[in-house]
């Protein structure tokens, strides 16, 4: 098979799309900037970032010009004595379906080195994941025998594109839907995992298991239909079963909220990365130790900003690391590049007292109505020498009277309004 | 050409037969109980339009079942999935219009047709070859199907029919749409599969007949009519010996035959 397979390779409609599909997919994943990526730096989400695109985008393409391709026997007439050969319908669509798949996956592994690349040249450890991908790959295997099924039972011209817009669409209904059980078996995985997950490889093997099994059980079918040709053996049972087992199987799959379906925490590391600078301590996910210098910096300017201050947070542990001690405040790193400003900003944020969750706000009278806490949190923004927002006229100068106020009195200010928050009454008098 | 050569070309043993084979898409009859043996050499199936020719073919081809009555290839019944798997592996069709890939080289497209036809893989690359030497296709064996003149393209169809040897080869109107010097030089092709397997071809053209054929049925309106060889259809003209033997054969004579058994069994369509 391997000749006809190499032939209906070069000269299909499939290695078309997919160069197609491959040029859309190195346009997206090289014109990201990593100033603003989400995955750049991430190996999850790199992995995530080539399973969506490759599952919505290129399966989509790919299924439809398998359509195609399905269909031409209709269209160019060769079904008229392709139909009294011997060779069985199955094999018939499973030559068709491997050519595209085969394509399929050249293009995949384009992408994938593409953002894996990228992901190296940002990440300071080598940790690719795989499971993600293997997904994305039998997905694609299973949009690609859809539209060998379609074009075969429905050898129109209009099949093709009907086919390739379905997938699109689906993709957007489940995108708003994803609790439904259907998401799991149209697996694209629009998620976030930043460092603090790890793929749930069982998840994902059930899944790729269902879309290969299914993918083999639905080229089978048009012959099962399909007058003239020979049917398949009793062989054909087998990837039904396989796909009923997986299929049932993700459907049975709960999840507690929030978590995602498709990722499990990860578990704590024996030694995460931490810098510290003064009395300041911050604590990141191993694989985010390329930002130990942005966070080295940060914690610098932090440090100096809170000086003798009580009652701020001088302890800080990224999402989902077990804190370092009681006082340690969550620092939310949102994408993996980050600079030294933008890690103050957050680290700052992060250092801010926080109130009791069932606190209400109290609204300071003298910063036009705004509550106290966000009077705080301009000022040690503001010592910092980062931008404060501005709440009009009355909170500027609030802010500035603060400021202006001598620095024994607005440290004494700062640390009695820390505490006051702390335990949900309103901040101290302004400084005179 | 004497009269004498075509019985001697027919073998004994048929290669394949239809014993009371009634065929309708839904009211209407295509084939009404037809009986018919097919036997090594070439055997014409003539008849007017809609008299159930290629319904016939598709019967020999196992593309369909007949709903009443047997059709038997290479000595057994033609049923069950793989009895019919077996048999097609003997079996070549080019079908009246001939569908092609465009795209695919001649090599590639006999060679995917080989495939379709089960040659095992061992023997696929030098089959493809042979059936392209047969059909004096090898200098075009790289060019693309698509760039195929019409003559070249039924060149390439016969090719793919007889890339399995098979033991029966069934051609539907196989030289309708080539001119006249294209069509000589089919002729002595088909002739030389003759050779080789048992070929039925079905078409309207009493000339291709006459210089091709060892054997005719007549069908008319889903009936066999006549069965024989070239000179007993020609002795069924007014005038000629009813021996057959001092008729000459030539595309006049075979359609004089014709007309002859037409008009007896009241139809008025011309071959």
């Amino acid at each position: 098979m391997t000749r006809v397979l190499l032939h209906e390779m070069r000269r299909g409609e499939a290695g078309r799309v997919a160069l197609l599909s491959t040029v859309a997919g190195v346009w997206y994943l090289a014109s990201a900037d990593p100033a603003t990526s989400d995955w750049i730096g991430w190996w999850n989400q790199a992995g995530i970032k080539v399973q969506v695109f490759g599952v919505i985008v290129m399966g989509s393409l790919m299924s439809a010009a398998a359509a195609w391709s399905a269909s031409r026997s209709r269209r160019t007439r060769t079904a008229l004595w392709a139909d009294t050969t011997p060779r069985g319908g199955w094999p018939q669509a499973l030559l068709l379906w491997a050519a595209a798949w085969l394509w399929s996956l050249v293009a995949y592994a384009v992408m994938t080195a593409i953002a894996f690349g990228r992901t190296a040249s940002v990440s300071e450890v080598t940790d690719p994941v795989w499971t993600p991908l293997l997904l994305g790959a039998a997905m694609t295997g299973l949009q690609i025998a859809a539209g060998v099924a379609a074009g075969t039972l429905l050898p129109t011209r209009i099949t093709a594109p009907v086919m390739g817009l379905f997938w699109y669409a689906l993709f957007v209904v489940l995108a708003f839907a994803p609790d439904l059980p259907l998401a799991h078996l149209f697996p694209a995985i629009d998620d976030h995992w930043d460092t603090a997950f790890r793929p749930h490889t069982t998840r994902l093997l059930v899944a790729t298991a269902w879309c290969a099994a299914a993918a083999l059980a639905l080229t089978a079918v048009p012959a099962l239909v399909r007058r003239g040709v020979p049917s398949p053996g009793p062989l054909a049972v087998v990837p039904a079963v396989v796909a009923l087992v997986a299929g049932g199987a993700l459907l049975t799959f709960r999840t507690p909220h929030p978590d995602p379906f498709w990722a499990l925490r990860a578990e704590q590391p024996a030694r995460p990365a931490c810098v510290t600078e003064g009395r300041t301590k911050a604590c990141l996910w191993p694989d985010d130790r390329h930002l130990l210098p942005a966070a080295a910096g940060a914690a610098r300017t932090v440090d100096r900003v809170l000086g003798p201050l009580t009652g701020f947070h001088r302890s800080f542990h990224e999402t989902g690391l077990r804190p370092a001690g009681p006082d340690s405040a969550e620092l939310p790193v949102p994408q993996p590049v980050l600079d030294e400003r933008a890690m103050t900003e957050l680290m700052l944020g992060a250092a801010l007292p926080k109130p009791p969750s069932d606190c209400e706000p109290h609204l300071l009278e003298e910063a036009g109505g705004y509550p106290d806490t966000f009077l705080v949190e301009a000022v040690v923004h503001s010592r910092a020498r980062q931008p404060a927002p501005y709440y009009g006229d009355r909170f500027a100068a609030a802010l500035e009277r603060v400021l202006k106020a001598p620095a024994a009195a607005q440290d004494a200010w700062l640390s009695g309004a820390a505490r006051e928050i702390r335990a949900c009454r309103p901040v101290p008098p302004l400084p005179r | 050409m004497s009269v004498g050569s075509d019985i001697a070309a027919a073998g004994t043993t048929p290669v394949a037969a239809v014993e009371g084979a009634t065929v309708r898409y839904k009211t209407v009859v295509a084939l009404d109980g037809v009986h018919a043996e097919f036997r090594p050499g070439t055997t014409a199936l003539l008849g007017p339009n809609g008299a159930g020719k290629t319904t016939l073919l598709s019967l020999l081809s196992t593309a369909r079942r007949p709903h009443e009555g047997t059709v038997s290839l290479l000595g057994e019944p033609v049923g069950g999935r793989a009895r019919t798997r077996r048999v097609r592996e003997r079996v070549g069709v080019l079908p009246q219009t001939f569908g092609y890939y465009p795209r695919f080289t001649v090599r590639e497209f006999v060679e995917y047709a080989a495939w379709l036809r089960k040659v095992p893989r061992a023997r696929r690359v030098e089959r493809t070859r042979e059936a392209l030497r047969l059909v004096e296709l090898e200098k075009h064996a790289d060019r693309r199907m698509g760039e195929l003149s019409g003559g070249m393209l039924r060149r390439a169809g016969i090719a793919q029919a007889v890339v399995n040897e098979p033991a029966l080869v069934l051609l539907d109107e196989p030289t309708v749409g080539l001119d006249p010097a294209q069509r000589v030089g089919f002729r002595g092709l088909i002739k030389d599969l003759g050779e080789r397997s048992a070929v039925v071809m079905s078409t309207h053209l009493a000339e291709d007949v006459a210089h091709v054929c060892d054997r005719v049925h007549v069908l008319l309106d889903g009936r066999m009519r006549f069965t024989g060889s070239l000179g007993e259809l020609c002795a069924q003209a007014p005038g000629a010996g009813r021996d057959g033997t001092a008729a000459e054969i030539n595309g006049s004579t075979v359609e004089a035959g014709y007309l002859a058994v037409v008009e007896r069994n009241g139809n008025e369509d011309r071959p």
